[in-house]
């Protein structure tokens, strides 16, 4: 894997973190819908 | 041209080490993986349109004549189920498995070994749920909806059907994260945003979509799981809960799921018509902005699914004016899709066929979306063979024939052989004749009060859905005549495919050999600043 590849492979990984803190935030969020 | 070659590498001399099944098992290529996710969605489409042809073999007459009501509401939910998670989402997945590294001159997703986990759990999700059709109590009979209370009376498939949900979830997430990580950090040099490919637009904003809602069904899904397991009341009004919260929490995830079924079809018709009408795309940022547009209105329209259960008059008021708002985003590109082909030079191969019927078949559902999104209306449509009619339009001639368009589309560019014109052409035409009487007659039902979900009915109903029958079994043999078309294309077809493969055809994808090497862009194609031929 050259360089480059292995830099955005590190982004990449970066980016599928944060990506995954979000989906765990809507699941946690969803126990707390309300209706009225 | 320039980039051909250094797109293509040969690696067979050091690179198919495994061979046979651990060469599908373990293989961490788009290309391979892209394929078991076409193949698995076909077997599903297969099993769920079996389930559907119960259904309509059921229906063909009134009375009950070949199945007990309990197994009718099973063959409805089951069907639901696999079409839309096992069927046309993961089919959606595998051409941008296939196509988006290839279009945005990319090595391989991102995250490769994530591919491989995203795509092996769903045979274990589906055959789980499969296999509780075999237990004593049968399989999950509430609906696709699994609205409680209804669907905590399932008996000992329950806990199967909530496990295996759970794990489509998995996959579906894992799989947008891999596409988002993949659009934004792996574009050839050049690739900015506003030169990617309408399918690969369409594709990023359904990632954010699916990881947006995927987690709320996962929510209301483990919530059901409690409440029958483990004594919570979310959903239980004797405990304090509130069985209509569940359905808040449903269609938060239902209606955005909708679009995330016909969003990459949006994307792929924008690649599709621009080539066999042999035009640029008509407003290619206003096609990007309308995506967008239509996936943010998803998140604020959830509640016209629930006008019927009782809501605030103002509640009912802002979920019917943001429903109607959505017409305004599709306006805008069915505009320019006919803009698109405005004297342009046409031709009508099978998957301009296809797209041109996606556009006017999606249309007739999406004016009936129009008639459901009114308050008053609904409240006569609801629940009936109106709303079947309804979304059945948007998800067969709409997301399902946008699939065969793409098929047809690319697979010269998969197999390196052309597709029989005279095959697809009648494919086509015989899917386009029988979805409409499989379909069209079921808004007169609906309009004349038959309810959905029944296994029986009232005789003034027989002859429309008689119709509606005989136009099932022809689909569904039409779609059989569909997988010996692709054995007939992979055998040989009808001759072997150039790179270009279509002459009015722009894009990376069609720099590469057809077929498509097992590795491609290992180094990155440069586009320069003012080449527009990346995107049609």
């Amino acid at each position: 894997m050259n360089d480059d590849l292995k830099q955005k492979r590190a982004k990449a990984i970066r980016t599928a973190i944060a990506l995954g803190a979000v989906a765990l935030a809507f699941y946690i969020a969803s126990f707390f819908f309300l209706t009225d | 041209m320039s980039t051909t070659s250094a797109a293509v590498h040969d690696h067979d001399h050091h690179d198919h080490a495994m061979t046979g099944w651990r060469r599908w098992l373990f293989t961490t290529n788009h290309k391979d993986i892209g394929t078991m996710y076409l193949l698995f969605s076909l077997a599903m489409f297969i099993i769920g349109g079996s389930f559907a042809m119960v259904i309509r073999l059921e229906l063909f007459q009134p009375g009950l004549q070949f199945v007990d009501p309990g197994f009718f509401n099973q063959m409805t939910t089951m069907h639901a189920l696999l079409m839309v998670f096992g069927a046309v989402m993961p089919a959606w997945v595998g051409f941008a498995n296939w196509m988006i590294p290839l279009q945005i001159g990319a090595p391989d997703m991102a995250l490769p070994r994530m591919n491989n986990w995203s795509f092996w759990i769903l045979p274990a999700a589906f055959t789980m749920l499969l296999s509780t059709l075999f237990t004593s109590s049968g399989a999950p009979a509430s609906g696709w909806t699994l609205y409680p209370p209804l669907v905590l009376q399932t008996g000992d498939a329950f806990p199967f059907a909530m496990f295996s949900i759970h794990l489509m979830g998995f996959s579906s997430i894992m799989g947008s994260i891999n596409v988002i990580a993949t659009i934004l950090n792996m574009r050839a040099p050049g690739m900015t945003l506003l030169k990617m490919p309408v399918f690969v637009w369409s594709w990023l904003i359904t990632a954010y979509l699916l990881i947006a809602v995927m987690p709320v069904l996962a929510g209301a899904v483990t919530m059901l799981i409690t409440d029958k397991y483990f004594g919570t009341s979310f959903f239980s009004a004797a405990g304090g809960g509130d069985p209509v919260l569940f359905q808040h929490v449903f269609w938060f995830f239902g209606h955005p799921e909708v679009y995330i079924m016909i969003l990459p079809a949006f994307g792929i018709v924008s690649e599709i018509i621009p080539t066999f009408a042999r035009k640029k795309l008509f407003g290619y940022s206003a096609m990007v902005y309308a995506i967008a547009a239509i996936a943010f209105l998803s998140f604020i329209v959830w509640a016209h699914h629930m006008f019927t259960v009782g809501m605030p008059f103002a509640g009912e008021v802002f979920f019917m004016f943001t429903t109607m708002l959505i017409a305004v985003p599709t306006g805008v590109k069915v505009f320019n899709w006919i803009a698109t082909m405005w004297k342009g030079s046409m031709t009508f191969e099978t998957p301009m066929l296809f797209a041109l019927a996606f556009v006017f078949l999606f249309s007739i559902g999406g004016f009936s979306g129009l008639m459901l999104a009114i308050a008053p209306a609904d409240f006569q449509y609801h629940d009936t063979y109106f709303v079947v009619a309804h979304f059945h339009y948007v998800l067969v001639p709409g997301a399902v024939f946008a699939l065969m368009a793409a098929a047809y589309y690319w697979l010269p560019k998969w197999t390196g052989n052309m597709v029989s014109e005279r095959l697809g052409q009648i494919h086509f035409w015989l899917s386009a004749i029988f979805v409409n009487l499989l379909f069209f007659p079921q808004h007169f039902l609906g309009l004349a009060g038959m309810p959905r979900r029944i296994p029986d009915y009232a005789t003034q109903f027989t002859d429309f859905n008689m119709w509606s029958s005989i136009g099932g079994f022809g689909y569904g043999l039409t779609q059989l005549f569909f997988v010996f078309i692709v054995i007939h294309t992979i055998r040989g077809g009808a001759g072997k495919a150039t790179a270009e493969v279509w002459e009015g055809s722009h894009g990376l994808e069609w720099r590469v050999p057809s077929p498509a090497p097992h590795h491609t862009w290992e180094e990155p194609p440069v586009i320069r600043a003012d080449d527009e031929s990346v995107h049609s």
